[in-house]
Formats: C-alpha cells, structure tokens, sequence
C-alpha cells in the first residue's frame, strides 16, 4: 500500500519557493521524513544543494532534464517516484516544480503514478506577481491551481497593494486559502500533509477551542459504515471555512476501506486493503478550519446522516 | 501484470488505486496466512496512517 502523501511546490520564477522550502523542512513537519523532488531546467541543480543535508530529508532527486509538467516523460517520472517510495519510504513527498511548470497536468500525473495529492501550494511573489500576470500565461495557472495561496515578500509592498492583491488573488481562485508570509517563514502544519497529525493531536486538548490563527480541528469517530454517495456529496458541500479534512472510513458493501482528502474545497479518495491490526475498528475523520465550534453540529449531523446498517442495506439491496 | 490507470469518477475526484468493486471478494474469515501483511508490516502501516493525519 503506497501511503504516501505528495505536495506540489509550484510558483512563478523568484517567487520564494525554495526558502520556503528551506524554512519548512528546517523548522517543520514533526521530524517526519520527507523526500523532495527538485525539477530545474538547466543541468545544473542549485535549488537541490539547498535543501540537501535539513535533517528531515531523507532522499533528494533532481529532475533536471526538462520541465516536470511538460517535458519529462511519465516513464521517468514514474520511475523516480517509484524509486524514491521503495528506497527512502518517506511520508511526504514535496515536488517543488520550475517556475514555469503548470500545476495541473502535475497534479494529475501524481494521481496516475497511484500516490494521494495532498496539496498544491503556490508561492506568489507580493511584489511582481502584477507583471508575471501580464507576460505570462503560466502564473495564472499556478494561482488558479493551488489549494493554498503563500504571498510572499509582503514587506516589500504596502498595505494597500497587498489589499488589492489579496483581492485580485480571491477572484482568480476563490476556493484557495490565502496566507501571508516574508522569506518564506511561515507555519507548515496546515500546508503539509504531516502537520494534519497535529491538528488531531490538538483536537484532543481542551484547549483547542481556537489558536492564535483561528484555526482549530476536531474529530469525528463512528463504528458504523457509511453510504459512499451522500458522503461524497457532503465532502463537496462542507463550508469554506474548512481547509482540510482527512480520515479513513468504510463504506456499506465495500471491504476496501477509504483515505479521503479533503484540501480546500476539493477532495479524493484512495482505496486501500486493510487486515489485522492495520484495520481500523472505526471510521475517523479530522475537519480543520475556522469557526468549527459553529459549523461542527451540522458536520457531525451530516455524517451520521450517512451511517447506515449494511444488513438493511443489504436486503434492500 | 501492469498497473492499471486510476479510474476518473468525477472531477476532482480520482481513483488511484482499483476500485474496490472491480477486486475479487476475499473470503469471509480468511485464514491468518491469507493476511495481506506481516504482523511487523501491520505495525508499519498503522503508524504510517497515523503519521499522515488518518486515524489516531
């Protein structure tokens, strides 16, 4: 079973990508071990030397042949993540593309090769995404394909600007989340895959009525299956200020269980066999966002809306 | 046998792996050696789940 979660790391060239990186994989991610898969498009790699040696890395592969989302083969890439998946087994997988790379054929070529897609994370460059808008393509397709939206160098602009931004950035991609950040220094839990295992962590302390971010979690357990259908619709309903929700759960009629994502507004599944220990006695899910005291009722409601008794289900069936 | 491409049921939603209908059944109390992991890989698997936010 390949359970490893894969982040893309996407954003125009200059934008901040590799120090955000840096800052990540040097202050976060729980000390989980992480493999990167660096593209550049020269045959030299600098971003690589950058990153290599952080103390969560556990293997580093630099595609440098060509861009990754139109220029290496799938062959290849296949490859290399299968390589990375069976030597470093790692838990995250971040692909930090070129600056020029379309994250969409990206993200689809993740799901083919058969991992999850965590997120895409766009880092936009507060000072002159306004030019890379008007030259290029491509870097409103990076904004208009992320799931979170990291403004970058935001002391290099003022108030103002940085308004008319965030609201140029809402009507180019109203579903992502956006954060603010300068060199990249910024709080991975809510970005990276890992950083969801804390969110469950604090979902158990009492305390977790509401962080300095506003952000809080909770969790939701059922021992019954759930109908698959509603469920999926319910994923495609939750409230924006949902950011993230992840669990695994067992449908009525199916003895496959499955790992759901959900990132910002967009979900998917990935079917998994599971025995012995490895199986889950329950369904869990963590939701992670803001203002989940008041959304949270009508969650849970909707959940167990979709349990169902399989044995009905079964003779109706 | 290669792998099969996943199966797209609708956007933004993906199969990566084989639909779970699309498997044959296993049996209902599958003998312990018919287990798809070693008790050391169970292990394994939990604490990877674990790790990545899926259960607790």
């Amino acid at each position: 079973m390949r359970t490893v979660a894969v982040d893309i790391l996407t954003g125009f060239l200059g934008s901040g990508k590799t120090t955000l990186l840096r800052h990540v994989l040097a202050h976060g991610l729980q000390g989980r071990r992480v493999a990167i898969v660096m593209n550049e498009i020269g045959e030299v790699g600098i971003d690589g030397k950058v990153v290599t040696g952080l103390a969560n890395v556990e293997k580093m592969v630099e595609l440098s042949s060509g861009c990754i989302c139109c220029s290496i083969d799938d062959y290849k890439f296949d490859l290399a993540i299968q390589e990375i998946v069976e030597t470093a087994k790692p838990h995250l997988i971040v692909i930090e593309s070129t600056g020029l790379a379309d994250p969409e054929p990206l993200a689809y070529r993740v799901k083919s090769s058969g991992l999850g897609l965590d997120a895409v994370i766009t880092v936009v460059d507060a000072a002159n995404v306004e030019r890379h808008l008007k030259e290029t393509e491509v870097a409103r397709a990076q904004i208009e394909g992320a799931d979170f939206l990291v403004v970058n160098k935001t002391d290099l602009v003022d108030a103002r600007a940085l308004e008319r931004l965030d609201k140029k950035l809402a009507r180019l991609n109203a579903r992502a989340e956006r954060l603010r950040t300068v060199r990249g220094a910024i709080e991975s839990d809510l970005l990276f895959a890992t950083g969801v295992a804390t969110y469950r962590e604090r979902a158990r302390s009492a305390s977790d009525h509401l962080h300095v971010d506003g952000i809080g979690s909770f969790v939701y357990r059922s021992p019954r299956p759930l109908r698959q259908e509603p469920f999926e619709r319910l994923l495609a309903r939750l409230p924006a200020d949902v950011l993230r929700a992840k669990g695994i759960v067992r449908f009525a009629g199916r003895d496959w269980y499955c790992l759901f994502n959900f990132t910002c507004g967009r979900h998917e599944l990935q079917w998994v066999k599971l025995e012995g220990t490895a199986a889950p006695a329950e369904n869990q899910a963590v939701f992670i966002g803001r203002a989940l005291d008041r959304h949270r009722p009508r969650i849970e409601a909707d959940i167990a809306a979709c349990e169902t008794d399989e044995e009905k289900r079964a003779e109706h069936g | 046998m290669a792998e099969r491409r996943p199966d797209t049921m609708e956007r933004g939603t993906i199969m990566a792996e084989r639909r779970p209908d699309m498997e044959e059944k296993k049996p209902e109390n599958p003998p312990a050696s018919d287990s798809a992991y070693t008790e050391e890989e169970e292990a394994e698997v939990k604490k990877r789940l674990e790790d990545l936010g899926y259960v607790e």
